[in-house]
């Protein structure tokens, strides 16, 4: 090999290594199956926001309208021991204040998840499913979780509620009769 | 040299300003907003006040109301005694074949949780009509299913965890209902004739509680007594018959009107007309005059009724995280007093949080609430005198929701949040299944069993079905 050949090998090889890296990035994003939380499992314990290595973690709670009551009084969003019903931190369960509630039209409130505020921590969940309809549940956001296939949550999660779920079908909704 | 030196301690200085400007700039407590009452837009909100002309329309359906004879009585909430127990029940079928209990009929229903009573050949439903937007008292033939009229009045409410939820009372040839918005109607049960109308929240100041009026209203004798929680009256007693108002109790502190109902006991040889408002609990003579009140316990929620132990205690429970307490009532020279005792969680000890529990021999039976824990949905058993220890449960693998149950011939009849009728025996502080069989379509069956002389009638949350239990129809 001469000089001219050795230079244009090694410019070729440059030119390449981007597409080669994109490529081989495309596939680690697009794996077969991902992890995700199975909410009929989830038992809300916490573990979401302390063992994930994002910080925030890249499980959210996620709010599925169809199966909110939409009411004044959402065990989600108010505390045991709330004293009115209201916006003031001091009636809310969400540590972070990551649940936005807008008034609708009489008798309906929505509540909408921050998820750049959210860290996961399911007191919202467990409020909700205990009292309410269930519309509140935790998912992996696989925006931002890293998909490195070594999940540290699915590792130490005490309820076996990390599954893997086709990529084509990246989220578990619940079904109308779950909802409750 | 000393210049250059100079410019770069400049250049330093400057670099630093900048950084720091920027750090301040920067720091996430700039985006930290204060959580303050009405961040909800809340003060735009407005409640639809619309003038209701209460019973204003009626339909015969069927002309001829001749039916078949039928002595059966389940004239309001929890039955003759008020207690969810049936003493004289006809032998009932407990295990059934394939195909379940016989079914006499099923009928479409407004959204809801509202209950059915029966009165000898009829029934009568407090339901909603969807197409017309109206609160609606239905009869209809018991054992057919055939609608014979229905009293009704335009009442646009919004679905709120369904409409309609509650219980209609009936006696000496007058029925009266309680609608969603604490409108008030009295008609004559055989022909539908309204009698008299009441609107609790016009009349009285009252606020209709959250997911719509849960209170069932109560007939004693020839009057009704009614829970307001208005701006000057807490409890009411009116004629049954004209409606006319035979006392008020003042409502000193405020208290709202519940989800639960008045209850009708007698302490110390002192009759008493019992409300659990939000706010408080009181308690009147039949004259209307306090006897005694307590606001140590406010549940933001309260829908089971109270359930007197013995003559000394009174079980209050509540849904939403309340849990349970027991309240003392002590008479000396000749005054009562009620003071609070020991209260619990649900994961310590029995609550409900939308049925009033059973009183049967010594035990306290109720479905625990969803957040009792490893009970959670359990059917348990607790001696009253062993108070909040749960002495028998159901077990994990018998859960029911929110579901309502009664205690018929030797036997508990429960309907889980999906349709499913159960049937238990209790003894010997065990629950045993005996039968199960899924008699409803839907969910959220959780309006309250009707049960009268072997007829059963349950609902889910859309549709009613009559079930014929007799051993011998």
């Amino acid at each position: 090999m001469n000089r001219r050949n050795f230079l244009q090998s090694i410019f070729a090889v440059l030119l390449a290594a981007p597409f080669a890296l994109l490529f081989r990035r495309t596939k680690s994003a697009l794996p077969g199956t991902l992890w995700q939380i199975d909410p009929s499992k989830c038992i809300q314990c916490g573990q979401c926001a302390r063992a994930c290595i994002l910080r925030p973690s890249a499980v959210k709670c996620v709010h599925q309208y169809a199966a909110c009551g939409y009411c004044l009084f959402c065990s989600g969003y108010y505390h045991d021991q709330r004293h009115k019903f209201d916006t003031a931190a001091e009636n809310l369960r969400c540590p972070v204040d990551a649940i936005e509630r807008t008034y609708i039209e009489d008798p309906y409130f929505e509540y909408k998840i921050n998820e750049d505020k959210c860290i996961a921590c399911g007191k919202c969940v467990k409020g909700c499913a205990e009292f309410g309809n269930g519309s509140l549940f935790l998912q992996v956001r696989h925006n931002l979780c890293k998909n490195c296939n070594q999940c540290h949550i699915a590792a130490v999660c005490p309820a076996g509620a990390f599954v893997r779920v086709p990529a084509s079908r990246p989220y578990i909704f619940k079904h109308a009769g779950e909802a409750k | 040299m000393k210049k250059a030196l100079l410019l770069g301690k400049t250049i330093f200085v400057l670099l630093a300003l900048f950084f720091l400007q920027s750090y301040l700039n920067y720091t996430s407590s700039k985006e930290v907003l204060p959580a303050t009452p009405a961040r909800d837009h809340s003060e735009q909100r407005q409640v639809q006040a619309v003038q209701t002309r209460i019973g204003s329309d009626f339909t015969r359906l069927q002309e001829d109301d001749t039916l078949t004879a039928f002595s059966g009585l389940w004239p309001g909430f929890r039955g003759p005694q008020r207690d969810n127990i049936v003493t004289d029940s006809v032998p009932l079928q407990k295990t059934w074949g394939a195909d379940g209990p016989r079914v006499l009929w099923r009928t479409g229903l407004g959204e809801g949780y509202a209950g059915a009573i029966i009165v000898h050949e009829r029934a009568y439903l407090l339901d909603y009509l969807e197409a017309e937007n109206a609160d609606a008292l239905r009869c209809f033939a018991l054992l057919s299913g055939e609608e014979l009229w229905r009293r009704y009045y335009h009442n646009p409410i919004r679905r709120n965890h369904g409409k309609s939820r509650t219980v209609p009372a009936c006696a000496n040839n007058v029925v009266v209902s309680l609608g969603p918005a604490a409108h008030v109607m009295a008609v004559e049960a055989s022909s539908g004739e309204l009698l008299w109308t009441r609107d609790l929240v016009r009349d009285y100041g009252a606020e209709v509680p959250q997911w719509y009026a849960g209170q069932c209203p109560l007939i004693d004798g020839d009057r009704v007594i009614l829970g307001i929680g208005g701006t000057a009256v807490l409890l009411a007693a009116l004629d049954l018959r004209s409606g006319e108002t035979l006392w008020e109790l003042p409502n000193q502190h405020g208290i709202k009107m519940s989800h639960a109902s008045v209850l009708l006991a007698e302490f110390q040889g002192v009759k008493q007309y019992i409300y659990a408002g939000i706010g408080g609990i009181s308690a009147c003579d039949d004259s209307g005059q306090l006897l005694w009140q307590n606001q140590d316990w406010k549940p933001p929620v309260w829908a089971p009724t109270p359930v007197p132990l013995d003559q000394q205690r009174l079980f209050l429970t509540a849904g939403y995280g309340a849990g349970s307490a027991i309240l003392h009532l002590s008479f000396r020279e000749g005054k009562f007093s009620a003071e609070l005792g020991e209260s619990w969680k649900p994961n310590r000890g029995p609550a409900s949080e939308q049925q009033t529990p059973l009183l049967l021999d010594g035990a306290l039976i109720t479905i625990q609430p969803k957040d009792a824990g490893a009970r959670r949905c359990e059917l348990v058993a607790s001696a009253i005198s062993a108070l909040p220890a749960i002495a028998a449960g159901s077990g994990r693998d018998h859960r029911f929701g929110l579901g309502p149950y009664l205690y018929a011939d030797g036997a508990l009849w429960i309907l889980d949040d999906e349709g499913v009728l159960h049937v238990y025996s209790f003894a010997d502080w065990r629950f045993t299944e005996l039968s199960r069989c899924k008699v409803l379509p839907g969910v959220d069956s959780w309006g309250p069993i009707a049960l009268a002389d072997g007829i059963m009638l349950v609902r889910d949350s859309t549709s009613m079905v009559c079930l014929d239990l007799r051993k011998e129809p």
